[in-house]
């Protein structure tokens, strides 16, 4: 089977995947009484929400129906794009939605690379350096970075670089910039093109706020890096030198390759397949929203998002996210194994 | 992978300038004095409506974007200036003026006098028995079509029956407001919308729809019953609401005479003796604002008359689709409107990212000369650590601090704030709110938490409706470690419900209290004898005492009271059944639903006033339909006295002097016999914010900050010298010095205390020249100026 069936078929199993997600998250929501679910189906402002025209939109989107029935017509609001109206936050769930993912995006981006190009570099490093004091510093730091909480480097960071060395701040941007934003956007005289902060500052010609954007995203970024890296390199450490133990790295040793040529050209490349499924799944699961990280520098990510939600009971949110999670999983699930397969022949042909 | 790894460091290097170059170009940043930025708990705006808002977080917008007829006068809650109107009505003005009348009907039934005719030629179309009795007497309202057709509440001064007639001397007050049409240089008054456009200019008819609209949308969980009650002596509309056209039609003529236009002057007429300041307070709140008629009719509120029956029904078109309808236009979900005439519009309602902005309104009249701010930013953060971080950092100018987490800002040995030009105001008072414990006198016989014999395990659905065990749960309070380990001795009490404060203030130390005593709670158990004749003290209870979740000062009551019983249990040599009382945490929503449906034994929710008398705590606490009374059964259907009832409202209709003096002392004596609830704190607030936040002040009827007063100003660079501070003499001494010092909120040395940290270093302990040249000259002040790590003057 060549890649280009592979990937057909991987796209062909999201469909069973897809609606499996779908029935799991709408039975749960049956446990959530109709009066709170009809905001499910609300397409936009009901500009009035009182216990007579609940009950009206309870009827009018047959909540009151059969359970295959109720289950129809949510699958055939969500195929249109409908996943109905927050009350908390009063807007439509998509827009919502659309409006925070650049937001988790914009530290995906700065976070990923890092994360990865740290992570797989001191995992061959110290792999090649076994047992040295390069190693035994990856191993501590690795350690630490896996059983320290997310919100622990986070409070401490932002006591020291926020609170103390006021260096920078909670949110997005200073409050004073995102304030001027604001009222540039209501002159018109500002556009958002992208939703992603430091991009729309450069387009918008304000290098200034361009800085200001990317201040606020070294904390998070940080953090990110700290926690996620930690596991990818013991990852990388460990399938690094799995790979340097092989017979055919004895052989390019004995061919007389130079050590740099060894450790980068045969080693690294085949030691790669478990950290690249590692790094899709870091990757995705950063994109399904950041809730610690987001919560504690106020940015207004999905994460925080979703946080807000829960706390507030917001029934049409929550089940988004949910379904938004699971979906991003699957797509990151999928990119990972035609990544694996475009590295390793043998598991498409398998 | 080299691609990828350029663009990384590319990435990683930018921002780390980004971080680095603003802190290395200027170490402390001007202070933007024209926006103040505030970070307050969660999201406040619930509604947007002036006459359905009822909460601090809707009332915080409408306060500082509408005007009302009056206001209180700055912190002094009891005193008033005009606004809208020109005046506040005063009795010495002629302003506010008693009207009574002298009346005979030979026709009357004293049972029900409804369609009696009266000697002047008025008729008699309603009336309401405060006494309950089924008799017109004293303190009764009645409702009259006049002789000249027009609708008047009256209340019965005194009543004489006759053998042939019944005399009485009716009574109403009439309050005149000359309404304001310009402002101070000839210009009107300006409606102003969100954007800043002008949609109206205020007159006389603006200020008669406001009220007029509030009473007729009356809608549930409203402020309206604050309109209702002196216009009318009733809580709503709901009596007319009889199934009868004609009495709805009544409530349109009641409501229009009572609300009238007379040239240029707004009319009130009280059906009743009201407490003056007490009224006044009411029209000063938000529940009071003024709002352009032309605007609100043209955004689909009601249309301002009151008769019109287009659908033919018979009732009036306002009474079937206005009242008690949820939202009018002006709090459509998600689309809520703010168009006063008041300081500030509402320039930005960011519900989705919790941030709300206020811009300057340009054509506010009372202008804009002295130091204001042109803009406020209002960020609804939930989570305390970024909220904190922000404060510190001083992107937030003021902050909401949480009780429990004050001491990250504060010196463990000072108590004064560790970060330098952050500054605390403490025990701000009076706080005019109570929390209490109260009693549910019968509990449902299906409840978790209902008390049990500690014998038998018999329920016990009546615990509480016997006085005996009341007391002895209110001798269970140990108020000083209450205060001291819930509220950081940031809190007081009173032994009754009429807290410091109000005005005029009624409480009567005299009459009794309760606190921890072991030996009277024996005593009470004692006589709290069961069915069947054994006592509470020989048979033990059990019962379950709930706290709302993540609310430690009811966690630590709950706690207490627990830990009381389970002493007294062996208290005295006693060996029988133990007193067991369980904590047990739930969440809020259930607490409530719980206790509205009378499950829980005890329950505490607090009390904030809506205007400072007596009656607004006396009320809730006592009275059988009050807001707490009637869900603890402390009701006359439950054998409670209707005349504690009655004494409530005779008290509310007897004017302010000893009379009403002594109803308050009888109410209050009823209170400690009865014990329905006990006491158990009146809160003391605390302001954070940073140095150069100015002209703050604390009105407790204030929904929240009066914006309008409010400024920055970072005066560290200037005005630190003159004989008076802030007035330049020229003249560099000490006096600059220590001002500038105390500016800092630096304490000086007291003897034998440690040294407030700002001031060592400074000027030392004892006030050492830091030169040692003996001179105080411009050296020392910018000496000063850097040990604060400001700049110098820029």
């Amino acid at each position: 089977m060549g890649l280009r069936e592979y990937i057909i078929r991987r796209l062909i199993l999201l469909i069973p995947v897809a609606l499996g997600v779908v029935i799991l998250i709408f039975s749960l929501l049956q446990l959530v009484p109709p009066e709170r679910r009809v905001l499910l189906y609300l397409s936009g402002n009901p500009r009035e929400l009182n216990p007579e025209i609940i009950k009206a939109y309870i009827h009018m989107y047959g909540l009151d129906q059969p359970v295959w029935t109720q289950f129809a017509i949510w699958l055939d609001q969500l195929i249109h794009g409908n996943l109905g109206y927050s009350e908390y936050f009063q807007e439509l769930v998509l827009q919502g939605l659309l409006k925070r993912a650049p937001a988790t995006l914009e530290i995906v981006l700065y976070a990923a690379p890092i994360i990865i190009l740290v992570g797989i570099w001191a995992g061959v490093n110290a792999a090649v350096r076994r047992d040295k004091p390069f190693d035994h510093a990856s191993r501590v730091l690795s350690v630490l970075g896996t059983s320290l909480p997310s919100f622990f480097f986070g409070i401490l960071l932002s006591a020291i670089f926020i609170a103390t060395l006021k260096w920078t701040g909670p949110g997005r941007l200073t409050f004073r910039i995102e304030s001027e934003i604001s009222s540039l956007a209501r002159t018109g005289q500002w556009y958002t093109y992208t939703n992603l902060m430091t991009l729309d500052c450069l387009l918008n010609g304000r290098f200034d706020f361009f800085l200001d954007a990317l201040k606020h995203l070294v904390l998070p970024v940080t953090v990110l890096v700290l926690i996620n890296t930690a596991t990818l390199v013991r990852v990388a450490r460990s399938s690094m030198l799995e790979s340097l133990s092989k017979t055919y790295i004895i052989a390019a040793k004995a061919k007389g390759l130079s050590q740099k040529e060894v450790v980068y050209k045969h080693a690294r490349r085949n030691a790669l397949i478990p950290v690249v499924t590692l790094a899709g799944l870091i990757v995705g699961g950063m994109m399904t929203g950041l809730v610690i990280t987001e919560t504690v520098f106020l940015f207004p990510g999905l994460g925080n998002w979703a946080a807000t939600a829960a706390q507030h009971f917001d029934i049409p949110v929550v089940a988004a996210y949910a379904m938004f999670s699971a979906i991003v999983f699957v797509l990151a699930n999928l990119i990972v194994d035609i990544l694996y397969a475009y590295i390793d022949p043998r598991i498409r042909l398998g | 992978m080299k691609k990828l790894s350029l663009i990384s460091m590319c990435a990683v290097t930018l921002m780390l300038l980004s971080v680095l170059l603003p802190s290395a170009l200027a170490q402390q940043p001007p202070v933007d004095t024209t926006t103040l930025y505030v970070g307050t708990i969660g999201w406040g705006p619930r509604r947007a409506d002036p006459v359905r808002a009822y909460d601090t977080g809707s009332g915080e917008l409408i306060f500082n974007c509408y005007d009302t007829l009056i206001f209180t006068n700055g912190e002094y809650y009891w005193e008033f200036v005009p606004v809208l109107s020109t005046n506040v009505p005063d009795v010495d003005e002629g302003t506010i003026v008693g009207v009574t009348k002298t009346v005979t009907s030979t026709d009357v039934s004293v049972s029900d006098p409804t369609g009696s005719t009266w000697s002047d030629g008025s008729t008699c179309i309603g009336w309401v028995d405060n006494h309950a009795n089924g008799k017109l007497d004293g303190t009764d309202v009645v409702y009259m079509i006049e002789s000249d057709g027009s609708y008047r509440t009256w209340q019965v001064d005194s009543i004489t029956v006759g053998a042939t007639s019944v005399t009485v001397t009716l009574y109403r007050e009439k309050w005149i407001f000359h309404i304001r049409t310009t402002d101070g240089s000839g210009n009107p008054i300006r409606f102003v919308d969100e954007s800043g456009a002008v949609v109206d200019t205020f007159d006389v008819y603006d200020a008669e729809y406001s009220l007029k609209r509030g009473l007729v949308q009356d809608q549930y969980g409203s402020p309206m019953w604050m309109y209702y009650k002196p216009l009318f002596d009733q809580m709503n509309s709901d009596p007319w609401d009889t199934g009868d056209p004609a009495d709805a039609l009544k409530l349109a003529n009641l409501i229009d005479d009572a609300i009238e236009v007379s040239g240029g002057d707004l009319i009130i007429n009280l059906g009743l003796h009201f407490p003056e300041v007490a009224f006044k307070q009411i029209l000063s709140q938000t529940w009071g604002s003024i709002v352009s008629k032309q605007f609100s009719i043209s955004i689909g509120c009601w249309n301002g008359d009151l008769y019109e029956d287009a659908d033919v029904d018979g009732y009036p078109d306002w009474f079937t689709f206005w009242r008690h309808r949820s939202r009018s236009p002006y709090d459509t979900v998600g689309a809520y409107r703010y168009v006063g005439t008041g300081p500030y519009r509402v320039t930005r309602f960011d519900q989705a990212n919790a941030i709300v902005e206020f811009t300057k309104n340009d054509y506010y009249w009372g202008g804009w000369s002295g130091k204001h701010l042109n803009k406020i930013v209002i960020r609804y953060i939930t989570d305390w650590t970024p909220r904190k971080n922000a404060f510190l950092n001083g992107e937030i100018d003021v902050c909401a601090v949480p009780r429990a987490n004050m001491f990250e800002l504060l010196d463990p040995v000072t108590g004064e704030p560790t970060t330098s030009g952050i500054v605390t105001i403490k025990k701000i008072s009076p706080a005019l709110s109570m929390d209490a414990n109260h009693f549910t006198f019968t509990v449902d016989e299906a409840s978790d938490y209902i008390a049990k014999r500690g014998d038998t395990g018999e329920i016990l659905p009546n615990f509480f409706n016997d006085t005996h065990v009341r007391k002895a749960f209110c001798y269970s309070f140990d108020y000083v470690s209450y205060i001291r380990d819930a509220w950081y001795n940031e809190a007081t009490y009173r032994k009754n419900m009429l807290i410091y404060g109000l005005v005029p203030d009624y409480y009567d130390s005299t009459v009794g209290g309760y606190g921890l005593n072991y030996g009277a709670a024996e005593a009470e158990l004692k006589a709290a004898v069961l069915p069947g004749g054994a006592n509470l003290w020989q048979t033990g209870f059990t019962l379950k005492l709930a706290y709302n979740s993540g609310n430690d000062q009811r966690r630590i009551a709950c706690e207490m009271i627990a830990d009381f019983f389970e002493a007294l249990s062996t208290y005295d040599g006693r060996t029988g059944p133990a007193f067991t009382v369980e904590v047990v945490e739930i969440d809020w929503a259930t607490y409530l639903d719980l206790f509205e449906a009378y499950e829980l034994p005890i329950w505490s929710i607090g009390w904030l006033a809506d205007f400072a008398d007596a009656d607004n705590f006396a009320r809730p606490y006592m009275h059988s339909g009050g807001d707490f009374a009637y869900f603890q059964n402390y009701t006359a259907d439950n054998g409670w006295g209707s005349h504690k009832d009655e004494l409530i409202d005779m008290a509310l209709k007897t004017p302010d002097g000893p009379a009403r003096a002594n109803l308050y002392k009888e109410l209050q004596q009823i209170y400690y016999n009865d014990a329905p609830s006990f006491p158990l704190d009146i809160p003391l607030g605390r302001r954070w914010c940073w140095y150069w936040v100015k002209g703050w002040y604390y009105n407790a009827l204030y929904p929240a900050t009066y914006y309008y007063t409010v400024y920055k100003e970072d005066t560290c660079w200037y005005n630190i010298s003159g004989s008076t501070p802030g007035v330049p003499d020229s003249v560099t001494n000490m006096r600059d010095v220590t001002y500038l010092i105390l500016h800092f909120n630096a304490k000086a040395p007291e003897p034998g205390k440690s040294p407030d940290p700002k001031w060592v270093g400074t000027y030392g302990v004892g006030g050492v020249d830091p030169y040692g040249d003996r001179i105080c000259n411009m050296r020392d002040i910018t000496f000063t100026i850097l040990h604060f790590n400001h700049q110098n003057q820029p």
